[in-house]
């Protein structure tokens, strides 16, 4: 009898532990398969620098202000542009109209004075809202590439604006309000006061190109490019960077398809399975390119958004250094997306950054005037003015083969479509001087 | 009795499960610590590979990129420590004692480091680099913060002996202006080692003698030069190796810059 209680404790004892090694095990299990998610979650969280709002992606390259008739002061150094568009975020816009004749008749009456802020490229309506303060939802259609205003349509704190296309032959209307919309008048002040000389060149689609009309002088810069680790890319981009195999610089998991350049430090990255049949709208391509750099935290230095085409799926993100644009012809110096119905297809960029300055040798360039760059390029050979989208400076980022320093040179680019050419300070030169 | 019987096998049963659950238990902690095991590898590698080296600092974790430019050198920045000397190329100072600096034929590095002091401008910024006993020549290279500018032909004494190991002449450059520019993160003198190691740097059996943070010239442009931070490793008392500690690449060992 009293074996049998000892037994029966026994077996009462043993079924328990057998049960608390079971659960042990199980739940050793369940820790583990969490902690495997949770780290692939860490890998798709992976950051290689910044994310951004789209407000700071977004910022006119030219500042504009028509005096009267025909004269122009204006502004292209990002330094004086981002406190006259952050003062305009501040305002609410409400009340969208098409208003293309109101804004027609105002335009042309040339005693009338205007405010033009003027966007590197097309910017969509449905993105205004993620652009400024918008009460309601509007609803218009197209896309937009400058912010007109007529300083007298500016009240105490309320205010009308136009939005209008490339060729200043469709708007929109815009009513504003802020308290402080009066004090807008004061910064008009100010930024006419600091801005310099401009021409505008019409071109015979109605668009103008602005110019700068003064000679300035700007300095050469000079870094060590210090590469970021390739490696971090490839977590951050990949979704099971452990099934990706690798071959020379390529590296791949079956469908996506990663390629390091080492001489140009430059990398792109295909995802196989985007197709870029279908036709996406240019909202839906800068929107799902942003998405998809912010998702990895891509923004490493000043990138803005610089141009865009629906019809080729593209999206171009610039280099801004020391308040100008910086271009490179093997692209060194941009973010280039191609987007497609499902997201981004091919993703190319630079994977070194430009922090360690290095310029023993500061020399001073003085860039001609924009009245001799279009009497330059009108003097060349089958150039039609008319093609040219863009007409800024900027800098001319190089890279010679013996040299490990990144050199930035000001100069004059113009942009046809998706690239940026450079008028060299030589090329230039030569000719003004074979005109002398 | 059938019961009792039946309790029994249980009791037999239920005593084999449990010593099963009890292996797997273990087997699974033991994978666990997989992980961790496999971090330390790379140590323990150098370890079994019978490479020693001395206990390595932790710190700094970040330290600066930095440029300067070499002195170009006057009359009347020498005439309080020589009398004999000539300037070439206005930054190199050669030097030359009209009365042989004696020395020791067991001279240490105390000994210069006095000489070097009094005799060379700014001379207490400079550090004892090595003894060639082929030439017969003393190199001392330049230090910023206590860091020496590592193989720097800008910030260098070369102390030429006779063959009484007496000081007759000696030569100066003097790197100068020196800036900070950019703090960054930086390798630890560990991950260095590890990068030498997986790199194949350092044969089975070596002996590190010596770990050092200092500066390596990264880029020069005429008389000016940025330098990177740089540790440098001492394998068996005669190789020097240099690892850029900013992008953890090994400079090639034999470059020395003029």
């Amino acid at each position: 009898m009293n074996i049998e209680q000892i037994k029966s404790w026994l077996l009462t004892g043993l079924v328990l532990l057998s049960i608390y090694l079971f659960w042990n095990i199980v739940t050793f299990q369940e820790n583990y398969d969490h902690s495997v998610t949770s780290n692939q979650q860490y890998i798709q969280e992976i950051t290689i620098a910044d994310k951004k709002d789209p407000k700071d992606i977004f910022l006119p390259n030219k500042l504009i202000y028509r005096v009267g008739v025909d004269e122009y002061l204006g502004t292209e150094s990002l330094q004086n542009i981002k406190p006259i568009i952050k003062e305009i975020s501040s305002w609410t816009f409400y009340d969208f109209q098409e208003a293309t004749s109101d804004f027609i008749d105002q335009f042309n009456e040339l005693e009338n004075d205007a405010f033009i802020l003027q966007y590197p490229d097309n910017i969509p309506y449905e993105m205004i809202k993620l652009l400024f303060t918008i009460e309601k939802d509007q609803k218009e259609a197209g896309a937009f590439q400058h912010i007109v205003i007529f300083p007298d349509d500016l009240q105490k704190n309320e205010g009308i604006i136009y939005l209008t296309n490339t060729f200043f032959n469709q708007a929109v209307k815009v009513r504003v309000r802020n308290d402080h919309i009066g004090s807008f008048q004061d910064k008009i002040e100010d930024f006419k006061t600091n801005s310099k000389q401009y021409i505008a060149v019409k071109k015979n689609n109605n668009d103008y190109l602005f110019l700068l009309n003064e000679a300035i002088s700007l300095g050469n810069y000079q870094y060590l490019p210090i590469k970021r680790e390739t490696n971090i890319f490839k977590q951050a981009l990949f979704t099971d960077p452990n099934i990706v195999s690798q071959n020379g610089n390529g590296y791949t998991d079956g469908s996506n398809l990663l390629e390091i350049y080492p001489d140009t430090m430059k990398l792109r990255f295909v995802n196989t399975t985007v197709s870029l049949e279908s036709y996406v709208t240019l909202g839906e391509i800068l929107q799902s390119g942003i998405k998809f750099i912010n998702e990895h935290s891509g923004w490493t230095d000043q990138y803005y958004y610089s141009a865009a085409n629906a019809n080729e799926h593209k999206v171009i993100f610039q280099l801004n250094l020391q308040d100008y644009p910086v271009f490179n012809e093997s692209g060194l110096s941009e973010i280039e997306l191609a987007i497609g119905k499902s997201g981004t297809r091919v993703y190319e960029r630079p994977y070194f950054a430009l922090d360690v300055p290095f310029n023993p040798v500061n020399e001073e360039f003085t860039l001609p005037t924009g009245t001799e760059i279009i009497h330059y390029l009108e003097n060349n050979k089958g150039f039609n003015i008319n093609n040219v989208d863009d007409i800024v400076i900027g800098y001319h980022m190089r890279k010679e083969f013996n040299n490990e320093l990144i050199q930035l040179e000001p100069t004059w680019f113009y942009r046809i479509g998706l690239k940026w050419i450079r008028i060299s300070n030589d090329q230039m030169e030569g000719q003004l001087n074979g005109l002398e | 009795m059938d019961w009792s019987r039946a309790k029994t096998i249980f009791i037999i049963s239920f005593l084999i499960l449990d010593v099963f659950l009890i292996y797997q238990v273990t087997v699974q902690k033991n994978q666990n610590t997989f992980d961790l095991m496999k971090k330390t590898s790379i140590m323990d590698s150098i370890k079994a590979d019978d490479i020693t080296f001395p206990p390595l600092p932790v710190d700094p974790k970040t330290e600066y990129y930095i440029e300067g430019t070499m002195k170009n050198f006057k009359g009347s920045d020498l005439s309080s420590i020589s009398k004999k000397f000539k300037i070439t190329n206005d930054n190199y100072v050669h030097y030359e004692l009209e009365e042989p600096y004696q020395l020791n034929e067991n001279w240490t590095i105390s000994d210069i480091d006095q000489f070097v002091k009094l005799r060379a401008y700014q001379g207490n910024q400079y550090k004892f680099w090595n003894y060639d006993e082929e030439t017969n020549q003393i190199i001392y290279y330049q230090t910023y913060r206590n860091k020496t500018l590592f193989q720097n032909a800008s910030g260098k004494i070369t102390i030429q002996l006779n063959k009484d190991h007496d000081i007759v002449k000696y030569t100066q450059t003097y790197f100068e202006n020196i800036k900070e520019i950019k703090e960054k993160e930086i390798v630890t003198a560990e991950e260095a080692l590890a990068i030498l190691y997986k790199g194949h740097h350092i044969k089975t059996g070596s002996k590190v003698t010596g770990v050092e943070l200092g500066y390596y010239t990264s880029t020069s442009i005429m008389t000016s030069q940025l330098l990177v931070p740089t540790w440098h490793f001492q394998i068996n008392g005669d190789t020097n190796i240099f690892v850029n500690a900013v992008e953890g690449h090994v400079f090639s060992e034999t470059q020395v810059l003029e």
